[in-house]
């Protein structure tokens, strides 16, 4: 009995069916608990951070270029900053619709967008927000969206937490940093030189990602319907002459989508504010650095404090 | 020229023909010019069945990156008719598993920290760049010998025997031992059908190095039309012939040295895993001023490491268990065998640990296989 090949296969299949319900239930139960760290702890924290009354939502242009602590000071509310690399709107969308279900105080969303965003080809990183999957259905759509297998995927209790367990681990029942703005070093080595950026040669015909358009509807959407103001925002870049013909899309894009639903988009760059012009306030040419991310963070507070 | 324009500031764009091409078109390419070669030298006999010489190209498991397979070995198993063999087929599911765990646990995951640094190299520190291009010489490993896995794998599940195509490379003591362990398929058939062909070392030294230099020039650009592979190949081209010719001296001092055994093969290892990853900044840049700006500020020395910790953590504890089998099997070339021999408990703990480390920590977004392209 115990070498029919068939026994054995089953006998296989159940044992790795209980170990993954156990060490998933484990899992979730750790990552419950964990509200530290960027990979477990900044949904988490956000999620629980119900006292916030401006959220900042967006990727590494976001996380690093929002100096939360500068902007709670300017506006003299509570900020937390929950952008994170790599992630784009698709992201933003997903976090905002669970911080939604589960209630929040804030009366202001702040949501990044670059221009080029919205023809990004590619596959959507959702990772993040997989272990919200089980009891959002928006948060499912948007990850079934993306792939087409993750409810089978699901069905693995463990799946949620990919790649998240040494972040489990290392950040458990830790206490969450107060402050969740991470400056970037200054630019190391040879001193930065701004180039010229190469535009697309499909520029002027690439299609609009569409379901990043959806997303960014749906989450100002969502966000009037709970009465909370949206502000979408771009921030600079360091090149040299002007920005290629897809930002200026998608920027133009931005703006018609802004303005028929009636929030503010605002393309803080060296258009309208050359002080980014200068070299030193990046720390690569994506990113500003902490002197840089303060500069642009009072801009911001600028923008947000006009009527 | 577009690199070399580009490195001049020169603004010139080589005029590009954009044709789609056939995925794994090198692999199979080189497969049928074997077939051919086989039956010109007359060691191999025609093979008259339509179908099989087409599936003999066509043979799903390594039509996309090999290995390159000789039909010698693979149209007579063909041939045969396959009974279901249980021994068989779990043997080549548990290598499908292991060439799964190298890809997308260790690879993609090494790949992810790679990939950031190498697509925006400028203004790294020197120690970021060291430390991603020892995660791209991993992360090359892993995908491709991860795919050969996977391909030996699962052409054994279906009851065919694939050539091997990796040996622990990176346990080579000379570049002449690294080509021997990496890529063997392509190795052996450039020394087949390339370099012997070109007279091998029959015809005095010059003309040995003359032809070792051809050859790994036609490897590289066997892997694309672009300066990068050019120098990677001719790079590996100069190890070769520096190799050769410096072997007897080395073996001298190391000799009149009286150096312990375990110290000097530890040397040559550190020293050719080296001399492998200087030519990868060639193989991984995106462009060929790309590759010269991260070897300049490699050796520069300063700047601090940017260094995603979580991700670091999961390579080097992926990069550890890589190196564990891998040494096992180095060392201990029955260690195969004796763990298909071990206790149920055993076999089947070390089988699940490998499929939720995948499920757990394999990179879920990860990329398509670097050999893809070729």
């Amino acid at each position: 009995m115990r070498n029919n090949p068939l026994i054995r296969t089953l006998l296989f299949v159940v044992v790795l069916l209980t170990l993954d319900q156990t060490i998933g239930f484990a899992l979730r139960t750790l990552y419950n608990q964990t509200f530290d760290g960027d990979v477990a702890g900044v949904v988490n924290q956000a999620l629980a951070n119900r006292n916030a009354d401006v959220i900042v939502f967006g990727s590494s242009r976001a996380c690093h270029h929002i100096a939360s602590p500068e902007l709670s000071k300017s506006l003299n509310k509570r900020v937390f900053n929950a952008g994170i690399d790599g992630y784009s709107v698709i992201y933003a969308r997903a976090l905002q619709s669970e911080l939604l279900r589960r209630g929040t105080r804030a009366k202001l969303f702040l949501l990044q967008v670059d221009g080029d965003d919205l023809f990004a080809l590619g596959k959507e990183r959702l990772a993040l927000v997989t272990p919200l999957a089980a009891k959002n259905a928006e948060v499912l759509a948007l990850l079934e969206a993306w792939d087409p297998y993750v409810r089978v995927k699901l069905l693995f209790a463990t799946y949620p937490f990919n790649s998240k367990v040494l972040s489990i681990l290392s950040n458990w029942r830790r206490p969450p940093a107060s402050d969740q703005w991470v400056a970037l070093p200054p630019h190391a080595g040879q001193p930065l030189v701004a180039k010229a950026v190469e535009t697309p040669k499909d520029a002027t015909t690439r299609p609009v990602n569409a379901a990043r358009v959806q997303a960014i509807r749906d989450f100002i959407a969502s966000a009037r319907a709970a009465d909370i103001r949206v502000f979408l925002f771009s921030g600079p870049r360091l090149h040299t002459g002007a920005p290629t013909a897809l930002t200026r899309r998608g920027w133009e894009l931005l703006a018609t989508l802004a303005e028929g639903e009636g929030v503010t988009f605002k393309p803080l760059d060296q258009d309208s504010h050359p002080e980014f012009k200068q070299a030193t306030l990046y720390r690569d040419a994506f990113h500003l650095d902490g002197e840089g991310a303060r500069l642009f963070t009072s801009l911001v507070a600028q923008e947000l404090a006009k009527p | 020229m577009a690199s070399v324009a580009g490195m001049l500031h020169v603004p010139y764009s080589v005029p590009a023909l954009e044709l789609l091409l056939p995925v794994g078109i090198s692999f199979y390419t080189f497969q049928t010019l074997s077939y051919t070669i086989d039956i010109y030298r007359g060691s191999l006999k025609p093979e008259p069945h339509l179908g099989q010489f087409a599936l003999y190209v066509a043979f799903f498991p390594q039509l996309v990156a090999g290995p390159i397979e000789r039909a010698s070995r693979l149209l007579p198993q063909l041939r045969q008719s396959v009974v279901f063999d249980y021994a068989r087929v779990t043997s080549g599911l548990q290598l499908m598993l292991w060439g799964l765990f190298k890809k997308v646990v260790v690879g993609d995951r090494l790949g992810v920290y790679a990939d950031a640094v190498y697509n925006n190299p400028d203004g790294q520190s020197s120690w970021t760049l060291w430390v991603a291009t020892y995660a791209f010489a991993f992360q090359i490993y892993c995908d491709f010998s991860g795919y050969s896995d996977l391909a030996i794998g699962s052409a054994r599940v279906l009851g065919y025997d694939l050539m091997k195509n990796f040996r622990q490379p990176y346990f080579s003591q000379t570049i002449t031992e690294f080509w021997r362990r990496w890529h063997i398929s392509l190795s052996t058939w450039l020394r087949d059908y390339l370099y012997i062909s070109l007279g091998g070392n029959r015809h005095g030294t010059l003309l040995t190095y003359r032809n070792l230099m051809l050859t790994m020039l036609l490897g590289g650009l066997w892997h694309g039309a672009s300066w990068n592979f050019v120098i990677w190949g001719a790079l590996q081209g100069l190890f070769l012939m520096t190799s050769r010719a410096t072997l007897p001296t080395r073996d001298a001092i190391i000799a009149r040295l009286g150096l312990p055994t375990l110290w000097v093969r530890l040397w040559r290892s550190v020293v050719t895993f080296h001399l492998v990853c200087l030519s990868w900044v060639f193989f991984r840049a995106a462009t060929l001023p790309d590759a010269v700006h991260i070897l300049r500020r490699a050796f520069e020395f300063d700047g601090a490491l940017m260094l995603n910790q979580q991700t670091m953590a999961h390579a080097v504890l992926g990069v550890a268990a890589l190196l564990l089998v891998e040494t096992a099997m180095e060392r201990y070339p029955a260690a195969v065998d004796r763990f298909a021999a071990a206790p149920t408990a055993v076999r089947w703990g070390a089988l699940y640990a490998l499929l939720l480390a995948v499920i757990l920590a394999g990179v879920e977004d990860s990329s398509q296989f670097i050999y893809f392209q070729f």
